[in-house]
């Protein structure tokens, strides 16, 4: 049995047992609730993440997911429960977190060694020691030839994988991704995450990745966390074991991306349609 | 149910690393034909020249046909001679200025208060944007003064610092830091929320925030803003100078209409059109050098 479901009921807590076979959580959400103003984001969710898993977040926009990203990053407090990291609370941006976004937000002021180096010099470290350690880490991707240029000078790909050397460079042990890829094309798409890949194996890091494509979700994911909106609640979780690199090929993927293409249908559809709208629709 | 457990078909197209050959960067796109590259380097400077020559050439047609009075819109055959003799100069004796002190004295006051000004208003803003309760204290203040005219500061200005650079100054300076200290206060507002996110997960501090985020970001509007406010404050500092502080460019252009001497008014004009068309383009070449990353026009 490589992937194993968790019956839709069965949600939005993990089995107690579960609770206690994993107190390596690098992430726990316990019971939380997110409000801003009138609005509930998320409610009542309750989560571990493994420490050293790809946990991805998936659902329909608007579902909260993003908000559960800046919770785990302490940019965002809750309103209800708590949210841990490595078991202590966080109160705040933690040096061991690293945040990525769709955009890859490179300071255009800035060559790209100097983005590199940012938080290492955030840390205290020389600047000549910084940049000497960027560009390493930049000739490691492949991007030597780019240290001195301005992040306007790359391509998107590329912008959004120094991005990811950025993130990499402090060695977080814990990397959140807001959609990380999805303003890249298909074909770079399928390159950056076969690099993200290998750069989180290589690290050990954990990482908590928010996507909407779901093929995306199947490819990557140790486990997958089903939303629903709004507010958002965990609807279903599901751990995914086949070995990596996958093939789109794998009936068992197949069938549990068909299963999740339906729900997360449903889900747009209830999101973008009131319910009289829905039923004018259907009557006809 | 299971899934194959190891489904290596290895397609190779996902996994590969990416090429070795980077595409090309952006930036490096096919040059525009050579006739819009010319249209483009030379344009500017010829147009500029045309259109003046054609202006000043009907104007001396003008007068020369007696369409209007030499007297009151004296062509350039009578302005730039009496501007190449010095003659361009007001009061007598020790206190003879020529046109070359009023500029001077001029641009000190609106450099001065320029710079008081965009001081001041990002030191404001920067106190606006940390403390919430400035937010609520000061801004309204500060958006109350922006609207105020210069003019309106000079009784003011001689009454406390009597007549002279002192009160130009605090002319041009109120003039120009209301809408400034608004102006910066939405620049650093409007920097892109990601961009501290990100730099605050890397590990930086408020400080280290404001001197690699928030003012860089923030440089393309600041630069603007300072260009904006560069032709606010000539306008002030003209305004104070012809309503009451004795000297300067604005001085000298209300002596002229005193004397009935529109050359003298006629040459004051043309001072203020050269030189802030100057410091303009000048303004732009810093701004362009500052923000180099951004495209200034």
């Amino acid at each position: 049995m490589n992937v194993r479901l968790t019956a839709p009921g069965e949600a939005p807590a993990m089995p107690a047992t579960r609770t206690i076979a994993t107190p390596n959580a690098a992430v726990e959400f316990g019971r939380v609730t997110k409000t801003f103003g009138d609005v509930t984001a998320i409610e009542d969710v309750s989560l571990r993440v493994p420490a050293g898993e790809f946990t991805v977040l998936i659902g329909p926009s608007g579902c909260g997911k993003s908000t559960l990203l800046s919770l785990a990053a302490g940019l965002e407090a809750p309103t209800e429960g708590f949210v841990t990291a490595h078991g202590r609370e966080v109160t705040g941006p933690s040096r061991d977190t690293a945040l990525i976004f769709q955009q890859h937000n490179l300071f255009p002021w800035m060559t790209t060694e100097a983005n590199v180096a940012y938080g290492l010099r955030s840390r205290g470290m020389a600047r000549r020691e910084a940049l000497a350690r960027a560009r390493e880490l930049l000739a490691m991707v492949g991007l030597s030839d780019f240290s001195k240029k301005p992040p306007t000078a790359l391509s998107g790909g590329m912008r959004q994988r120094v991005a990811l050397v950025r993130a990499f460079a402090t060695e977080p042990t814990l990397l959140l991704m807001d959609e990380p890829f999805g303003a890249l094309d298909h074909q770079t798409r399928k390159i950056m995450q076969a690099y993200l890949l290998s750069t989180w194996r290589d690290s050990g890091a954990t990482v908590v990745m928010v996507t909407h494509d779901l093929d995306e979700a199947l490819m990557l994911a140790d486990r997958l966390v089903l939303f629903t909106g709004q507010p958002g609640r965990i609807a279903e979780t599901l751990d995914i074991a086949a070995p990596r690199p996958r093939s789109r090929d794998d009936p068992g993927l197949r069938e549990i991306g068909a299963r999740l293409e339906r729900h997360l249908a449903a889900a747009a559809e209830a999101a973008e349609f009131t319910e009289a709208e829905r039923a004018r629709l259907a009557s006809r | 149910m299971t899934a194959q457990a190891a489904t290596t078909h290895a397609a190779p197209a996902d996994a590969a690393p990416e090429a070795t050959a980077p595409p090309p960067p952006r930036r490096a796109a096919a040059p525009p034909p050579l006739s819009r590259r010319l249209a483009r380097r030379f344009a500017t400077p010829l147009s500029f020249v045309f259109a003046w020559a054609v202006l000043l050439g009907l104007w001396e047609l003008g007068a020369a046909a007696g369409w209007f009075s030499d007297r009151i819109l004296p062509p350039p055959s009578q302005t730039i001679p009496f501007l190449l003799a010095g003659e361009a100069t007001v009061g007598f004796g020790t206190q003879r200025t020529g046109l070359m002190e009023a500029i001077s004295v001029t641009l000190v006051r609106i450099s001065v208060g320029l710079v008081l000004g965009l001081v001041a208003a990002i030191g404001v803003a920067f106190l606006i944007l940390q403390v919430k309760l400035l937010r609520a204290l000061v801004l309204p203040i500060v958006q109350s003064i922006a609207p105020i005219s210069p003019v309106a500061w000079v009784p003011f200005a001689i009454a406390i610092v009597g007549i002279g650079d002192p009160a130009a100054i605090f002319v041009v300076f109120m003039a120009i830091f209301g809408s400034m200290c608004c102006a910066a206060v939405a620049a650093f507002d409007s920097v892109p929320q990601e961009y501290r996110k990100v730099a605050r997960s890397l590990g930086a501090g408020t400080a280290e925030m404001w001197r690699t985020v928030l003012l860089p970001a923030a440089a393309p509007s600041l630069m603007t803003m300072v260009r904006m406010s560069f032709f606010a404050a000539w306008m002030a500092v003209l305004a104070g100078e012809m309503a009451g502080i004795n000297s300067g460019l604005g001085y000298l252009i209300i002596m002229g209409q005193q004397m009935y001497n529109m050359k003298l008014v006629m040459v004051g004009i043309i001072a203020i059109g050269v030189v802030g068309f100057a410091l303009d383009r000048l303004l732009l070449v810093a701004q362009r050098r500052i923000v180099w990353w951004e495209d200034a026009q």
